[in-house]
């Protein structure tokens, strides 16, 4: 199963190792943190429905990152979830969009797009298409 | 630098100051401290409490007198006036269960509604919150 996603032509691909599939940042950018953005590929363990997926995404996400909620979306349908978060990364005060894709055999792709808030009003809409151009092909 | 922010909701009205200044962020009358200026974003998103779902608009796009706005300010529709140095700088207003709109001025004294995605919010707040930080910087 390949996983496809639109990355801006000016950004660049770095190294990765499996389950990170992609990982990206601007070709040239100044200062730090650098927008970055990750999917990571995975197999869920067990018979998870997509409902318990979200609700443990959830809890886990606001116990890694204690922060604010900005914006949940969830298409049960389409086994797909949207979470936007603000907290604080390593120092920096930085916003996270993700796209959770969820296959019917319990395979997860997620992408997730992260910039300092003090950059977002710039990169916002680059990251939040690029991370919602995540798909599975084949 | 400091911003005011008026919240109606559920028939009440609170206000909070946010102090901004090269030491942190100060949050009153709560007594909520921040260390970093770049954090402001985050410290508005808090207290204004908007809902992180999207969502019909609790109210169209006909002018209206903004009275009209905080007298349904009751039950599930909340609205609120960020002010920085006095001037309003961002005023919504939002359905609990989702839903959001920015209420702007008209050109006749009233106050027209238009529909905005939290993550849209999230950006403005972001923008506006990178002028008040980068004014307090040392």
């Amino acid at each position: 199963v390949n996983v496809e996603i639109d990355l801006p032509a000016d950004w660049r691909r770095l190294d990765t190792k499996p389950p990170l599939s992609l990982l990206a940042q601007p070709a040239t950018w100044h200062g730090s943190p650098v927008p970055t953005i990750s999917v990571v590929d995975t197999e869920v363990p067990g018979d998870v429905a997509f409902d318990d997926y979200v609700q443990a995404e959830l809890v886990r996400a606001s116990e890694v990152y204690p922060g604010h909620l900005v914006h949940l979306d969830v298409d049960a349908e389409g086994r797909r979830f949207d979470v936007t978060m603000a907290f604080e990364q390593l120092g920096a005060d930085v916003t996270s969009v993700q796209r959770h894709v969820m296959d019917g055999d319990g395979r997860t792709v997620v992408a997730t797009g992260v910039a300092a808030d003090d950059d977002w009003p710039d990169v916002a809409r680059v990251i939040i298409a690029t991370v919602r151009s995540i798909r599975t092909a084949g | 630098m400091k911003l005011e922010i008026r919240r109606w909701h559920g028939g009440e009205r609170t206000a909070h100051e946010v102090i901004v200044d090269h030491t942190g962020i100060a949050v009153r009358p709560d007594g909520g401290w921040h260390p970093r200026p770049t954090a402001v974003a985050r410290v508005v998103a808090g207290v204004l409490d908007v809902p992180a779902g999207d969502g019909p608009p609790p109210f169209d796009g006909t002018p209206r007198e903004w009275r009209s706005l905080v007298d349904a300010a009751v039950d599930d529709i909340g609205l609120a006036d960020v002010r920085c140095d006095g001037a309003s700088v961002l005023v919504l207003a939002w359905r609990d269960g989702g839903g959001m709109v920015e209420v702007v001025p008209t050109a006749d004294g009233l106050v027209r509604c238009e529909p905005r995605h939290p993550l849209e919010v999230w950006t403005g707040l972001t923008s506006l919150a990178r002028d008040v930080s980068r004014g307090t910087r040392r």
